[in-house]
């Protein structure tokens, strides 16, 4: 066998020897064959003429949580000394990054003030899992809190595994009325809606995956037009379907979105 | 975990519309081990018409994989030409008819699928009437085969090659590693290689480094720098002119390691199966002039138009207007080539003028000689090439015309600092993948060399470490080849 020959096996040999030491070796066995991971870096981007993204303040690098750690500072969040009707936090993963802006502009129209933390790639495991709530809890003295969380985790299998997690988020919302948006399915899910749907009860939790949305290009996120629908339907469901409603016109606000009265971008990384 | 052996089946045999058979995929290298294993059995045992066969056969369902009935359109033309040429070169004469049959055929098909959506909204827009557009999808690689069978005509038309056996032929249009994306390989430069497929070692291992390199570049650079550059492109008015300086930046770094990942890639199996497919890219960005550029991007298509549509047209045999007026409309053909619409209109034509006002300033692209000189023909042409990213990239002329003006009017240098600390992985990146740009190519060949020559535990390692890579970095669903659209 020549030189060439020699080589051109070795070298077949070397595919076929990595691809199944890789799939043997592969801690991700794979569901769909292909594991799919990203850390994705979807941002929200403001409206013209309002603050640029870089200029938004950004918390410190989020810790995980210590039961025992009495250095829970706040410092970085600003305090709020805010004597509005309500003040909603809206929590939640790349999703709500256009919601919230039509919201704020319902919320606006209605005297509320709407503070936003938006956390690119998160799910229930990094929110449970850390003490970023309970710090914007401490800051802002929300009124009523709206997470939308799951998007990043509806393809989970062993949902399980994600109560314990989901528990903390609860521990830290504590007695706060809350309402949880579903998140807007694209595909079928691993049993995280029912999941999330038993754990709320009625008039916590909206529906959100039976929405119809038109969606962005990587076929996940719905376009502007069709979040602020989504935020329309949100605004119906808190005022005339939630357990602790909330006082909205039936009216649509004067502006289609405006921005919230403060928003947080997180950096996309695990806690 | 049980298999699901179902979705298995659908993954390696059937035709999904989202999940065509590109190269960072498991399916891919699942099916070249069986392709590079028959046809390696075939060659070793003198059976070279059986192993080339074989390559044909697997790149028909490799289309089919890509493009699904689409497949049975590109058979008809492959088989259709074929005759055409046969019967063009039957006589002493060369038949006319079939000759032009043979080149409008494919272009009819081409210009149906790519153009009749866009001749129908202009034709509405202009006459104010409301004729119904057809729903046409685009069948992937229709622009490249298209090409290379009509550079086989002429060719052969021109008595450059003499017709060849339909095997060898099929084989040189469907060779599945540049079927959909190209390079445009000619058929003077391939088929002759046909007769006797170089299987050297040295070969294989420098076409093994390039498939892993064109791997990490589409998803290491070009697929995550992307995510950053949509997000810019989707809304530039929300963002400041610094970040769509940058996002213009990335663009064009992305655009790069995008297709030039790809004929990588496709160059690196050609290799390593014996074939050599050319050379497509040649450090484009570091072009001093335009017309370098031109020379240095997408070699395989700028020298066919070149070779096709600006010779024929005339050339520089016509006059030094002609030669321009040439320039010019090669260069708009070329854009309108990438794309219907108006964008790619501008796109190739201001290309196509810069290249007329270079060379009536230049002449045949006469280098700069000083360093200064030299220095600001790059940056001249880098810039000129990065705005012109911008309407290629755009979805439409508002919002490239939005990036533009945010750059000229909002561009804060006091955004820098906070701009690297928000986006330092992005930013690193764009800065690494400008620096590996620069890299000599003696260098590049060095390490092409080095490994090719390395234990076969580095290369197994190294190419796990880029399928790991490929899964840590790849989003949701791996990002089409920009160049499939074209």
């Amino acid at each position: 066998m020549s030189s060439g020959w020699r080589a051109y096996w070795s070298y077949w040999l070397l595919i076929t020897v990595s691809l199944v030491l890789f799939v043997k070796l592969s801690p991700f066995l794979p569901e769909k064959w292909e594991r799919i991971m990203l850390p994705e870096m979807e941002e929200p981007a403001m409206p013209s003429g309002s603050q640029t993204l870089i200029t938004i303040k950004i918390p410190p690098p989020i810790r995980r949580e210590q039961k025992s750690s009495k250095k829970q500072t706040t410092e970085e969040i600003e305090k709020d000394t805010s004597t509005s009707s309500e003040r909603i936090l809206l929590i939640g993963d790349s999703m709500i990054e256009w919601l919230c802006r039509r919201l704020a502009s319902w919320c606006k129209a209605q005297g509320y003030q709407l503070y936003t933390v938006i956390w690119p790639s998160s799910g229930i495991m990094w929110w449970g899992r850390s003490d970023t709530l309970r710090r914007f809890i401490e800051a802002h003295r929300p009124t009523y809190i709206l997470i939308s969380l799951g998007s990043n985790e509806l393809l989970v299998p062993g949902v399980k595994t994600l109560e314990p997690y989901l528990e903390r988020i609860f521990e830290q919302v504590g007695d706060i009325p809350v309402v949880w948006i579903g998140p807007p399915a694209w595909t079928k899910d691993k049993g995280l809606i029912r999941m999330l749907k038993e754990r709320m009860g009625p008039g916590r939790y909206l529906s959100s995956e039976r929405l119809i949305m038109e969606r962005a290009s990587d076929g996940a996120h719905p376009i502007p037009s069709e979040a602020y629908r989504w935020a329309d339907t949100l605004v119906s469901y808190l005022r005339d379907s939630a357990l602790y409603p909330l006082a909205f016109s039936q009216s649509p606000p004067p502006q289609l979105t405006t921005i919230p009265h403060r928003t947080y971008l997180l950096k996309p990384h695990a806690p | 975990m049980p298999l699901d052996w179902q979705a298995i089946w659908r993954s390696l045999f059937l035709y999904q519309e989202n999940e065509p058979m590109l190269f960072p995929t498991l399916t891919f290298w699942v099916w070249a081990i069986v392709v590079f294993g028959f046809y390696g059995v075939a060659m070793q045992l003198h059976r070279r018409r059986w192993g080339l066969l074989w390559l044909l056969v697997f790149s028909v369902f490799f289309y089919y994989k890509s493009a699904g009935g689409f497949v049975i359109i590109f058979l008809g033309l492959l088989v259709l030409e074929y005759l055409l040429v046969l019967w063009m070169k039957s006589s002493r004469k060369p038949s006319q008819l079939a000759f032009w049959s043979a080149i409008i055929i494919p272009l009819g098909f081409l210009g149906y699928y790519k153009y009749t959506l866009f001749f129908i909204q202009n034709w509405n827009y202009l006459t104010g009437s409301r004729i119904e557009a057809p729903d046409i999808f685009l069948p992937a690689g229709i622009s490249f085969y298209t090409f290379q069978m009509i550079s086989y005509v002429v060719d052969v038309r021109r008595n450059r090659i003499s017709p060849s056996s339909f095997w060898d032929y099929a084989l040189y249009i469907a060779y599945f590693p540049q079927l959909v994306a190209g390079p445009i390989v000619r058929a003077e430069h391939f088929l002759p290689q046909l007769s006797n497929p170089l299987i050297d070692s040295e070969q294989i291992g420098r076409g093994f480094w390039l498939v892993l390199q064109g791997l990490v570049k589409k998803v290491a650079f070009a697929d995550y720098i992307a995510q950053y550059n949509d997000l810019i492109f989707a809304n530039p008015k929300g963002y400041s002119g610094l970040e769509n300086l940058f996002a213009i930046y990335g663009y064009a770094l992305q655009i790069f390691y995008d297709f030039s990942g790809y004929s990588d890639v496709a160059i690196g199996i050609g290799r390593m199966m014996g074939f050599d497919l050319g050379v497509n890219f040649a450090k484009p960005y570091l072009s001093t002039s335009i017309t370098e550029f031109w020379r240095r991007w997408h070699i395989s298509l700028s020298s066919w138009l070149r070779d096709y549509l600006y010779i024929p047209l005339g050339g520089n045999r016509r006059g030094v207007v002609r030669t321009y007026v040439n320039l010019f409309l090669t260069m708009l053909i070329g854009g309108l080539w990438h794309g219907a619409s108006w964008r790619f209109v501008v796109w190739g034509g201001v290309h196509g003028l810069a290249l007329a006002v270079h060379r009536a300033i230049y002449g045949k692209d006469i280098p700069p000689r000083s360093v200064g000189r030299r220095l600001m023909g790059w940056f001249l042409t880098f810039h000129l090439v990065c705005a012109l990213w911008v309407f290629f990239r755009a979805s439409d002329f508002s919002k490239a015309v939005a990036v533009l003006s945010q750059v000229s009017t909002d561009t804060q240098i006091s955004h820098l600092l906070p701009l690297i600390e928000r986006r330092s992985l992005l930013v690193g990146l764009v800065l690494l993948g400008y620096i590996l740009h620069t890299v000599p190519m003696i260098w590049v060949e060095r390490v092409e060399k080095l490994f090719a020559r390395s234990p076969f535990w580095v290369k197994v390692t190294a190419f796990i470490g880029v399928i790991q890579l490929i899964l840590e970095m790849r989003q949701t669903y791996v990002q089409p080849f920009i160049y499939f659209q074209f």
